[in-house]
């Protein structure tokens, strides 16, 4: 089943439209990214999905429930932080949680050490809210989404003030959240960020949705290749084959071949090609790096 | 709602405002009650209302010409003449409630977690009417019981008493609550700290402007039954007050009270959280 399905929504600020037409699907299982520039529309689909603000058309699904009940309903199996974790400034961690644990109904009281445990957070004793570390912060607001042990997360942004190390706590964090059967929407505008972790994506840009994309379909884009334009195919493959132990290579033409390893080997392959007669008309490298590849889907707009 | 309640009261516990208002509030009624210590002397209550006193000289006075210490028996009705003053302790109280949710941005964790907008407006709303009972409930308890304690009882605790009492507590009640929906319209409509401004503003505005239009026409002076800061002021004396007075202006205080909180949800339903 579908854990949240979008289906043409939009949101308007004045004129401009944050949000346009926006349909996706994000399936149980998935860590889904939606990667775009700050102001892209991210935020706004995010804050649509859990009722922030309402759209101007669409629909929102969220395990299968369409009706204003439903929805309410879907949306106690949901945890998120959206923009900045937002808590109480005067009270602790323990007192922030324990709040939400009340407001929620968790009649189990060691779930609030539960949720501390699993953000690194069960040491700030009387430190208040208002004193953490942004990077605290941002643990604790996942701390919060944990609480319920939610069937699904929203996280925006939420590696946003994090330091290296943080950065990849979080990012374990979220892997060992999806291995526990938990379903994500985390949104990001750093694509190599996202990639490590995401299993699905979709590229929003001046809120329209350009591309979704699953990780196999992303890493096929962007992988590294040289290209190599030649008069014979057949020939070509037994020299790599045979006299340079390249066997990761693909041919994409009647006359042209990518060869994925060796790649700082051209002129070696260029050699062998010449020196075995076979006519090398270009050879050039080719796929893009995440950003290259990014920039080119919002039009090579670079902010 | 119960657990919106309960998650509420545990929040505002834990946090020092709640006794710093209350301090506040300790101080008001000290304050009220030593200010009208410094002339002592005898009163004469007749169904709630002070007829004649006797100053510190045996002098009988009018009621009106002397400001003394109130008895147990009439501090319910001395104090209740300053419930206007009272509702800007519950202002601090109304933004613990329900502002500190949306400038620290807790609301959206709350309505993001599957809590209506319907729910969770009412919850705040009545977590505040509740706070305003109680406050106007301690307020009046606590100065009955400075009082005594200064002036001693002076009358009898019977049923014609209560009667009296519970006629200016209620009828104050009512205003306050009136007063407590309107603050929290205005919590709801501004959603930051901007409610302050637009508290007092409501609070003082309209009776100070009605008094300085009445320098030029004295019947703007009419409209101040429609004011609920000075409606307040004229309830204490409920006691005295014509019957079509008291129905006219306990209907616009539940007029205020009933638009102020179906205006506040209006407002909310659609709202952007921040």
């Amino acid at each position: 089943m579908d854990v949240l399905r979008a289906q043409s929504l939009t949101k308007r600020y004045k004129n401009i439209a944050a949000v346009d037409n926006v349909s996706l699907t994000v399936e149980r299982g998935d860590i889904f990214g939606l990667i775009g520039q700050n102001g892209a529309g991210k935020t706004t689909l995010m804050r649509l999905v859990a009722s922030l603000t309402f759209p101007h058309s669409g629909q929102i699904e969220l395990f299968g429930e369409t009706t204003e009940r439903g929805l309410a309903q879907a949306r106690l199996r949901m945890g998120c932080i959206i923009e900045m974790p937002a808590l109480y400034p005067n009270l602790t961690a323990v007192q922030n949680l324990e709040y939400c644990r009340i407001q929620s109904g968790i009649p189990d009281k060691t779930s609030v050490q539960k949720a501390l445990e699993k953000v690194s957070l069960t040491d700030t004793g009387k430190k208040k809210f208002k004193d953490f570390s942004l990077g605290m912060k941002q643990r604790l607001g996942l701390g919060l989404a944990l609480l319920k042990n939610p069937d699904f997360i929203i996280l925006d942004e939420p590696i946003n003030g994090l330091d290296p190390t943080g950065i990849i706590e979080m990012r374990n964090l979220i892997k060992d959240l999806n291995d526990q059967g938990i379903t994500l929407f985390v949104s990001s505008h750093i694509l190599t960020e996202l990639a490590q972790v995401a299993t699905k994506y979709a590229i929003i840009h001046k809120g329209k949705l350009l591309k979704t994309m699953t990780q196999e379909v992303l890493r096929e884009d962007c992988k590294r290749a040289l290209s190599v334009i030649v008069d014979d195919v057949a020939r070509t493959s037994v020299i790599l084959e045979n006299e340079m132990n390249i066997h990761l290579y693909k041919q994409i033409s009647a006359n042209e071949i990518r060869v994925y390893e060796q790649l700082e080997h051209s002129a070696e392959v260029n050699y062998r090609l010449n020196l075995a007669g076979v006519r090398v008309s270009s050879l050039y490298e080719v796929g893009d790096s995440l950003e290259d590849y990014y920039k080119n889907i919002i039009g090579g707009e670079s902010r | 709602m119960m657990r919106l309640f309960r998650a509420d009261l545990y929040r505002i516990l834990k946090e020092k405002g709640l006794f710093i208002v209350m301090g506040v509030l300790a101080f008001f009624i000290v304050l009220q009650i030593a200010v009208t210590a410094s002339v002592t002397g005898e009163i004469v209550i007749t169904a709630g209302e002070i007829e004649q006193v006797q100053n510190a000289a045996n002098e009988e006075m009018p009621a009106d010409e002397v400001f003394l210490t109130p008895t147990g028996a009439e501090a319910p009705f001395r104090v209740t003449g300053y419930t206007h003053i009272l509702m800007f302790i519950l202002l601090p109280l109304l933004i613990f409630i329900t502002t500190a949710d949306f400038t620290s941005g807790a609301a959206k964790n709350t309505l993001a977690s599957g809590v209506s907008r319907l729910k969770y407006y009412c919850s705040k709303l009545i977590m505040s009417c509740a706070t305003c009972t109680l406050l106007l409930l301690i307020y009046v308890v606590a100065s009955t019981l400075a009082a005594t304690l200064i002036s001693g009882f002076g009358g009898t605790l019977d049923g014609a008493y209560i009667t009296e009492v519970s006629k200016v507590f209620f009828s104050q009640l009512l205003l306050c609550l009136a007063v407590t929906c309107v603050g929290t319209f205005f919590v709801f409509a501004v959603r930051s700290l901007a409610v302050i401004g637009a508290f007092i503003a409501f609070m003082l505005v309209p009776s100070l402007l009605l008094s300085v239009l009445s320098v030029f026409d004295e019947w703007f002076i009419t409209l101040l039954s429609y004011d609920l800061c000075a409606s307040m002021s004229m309830m204490s004396q409920v006691g005295s007050m014509p019957s079509e007075d008291i129905t006219k202006i306990m209907l616009v205080g539940a007029g205020y009270l009933i638009v102020a909180a179906v205006a506040g949800f209006a407002v909310f339903r659609k709202a952007e959280i921040q």
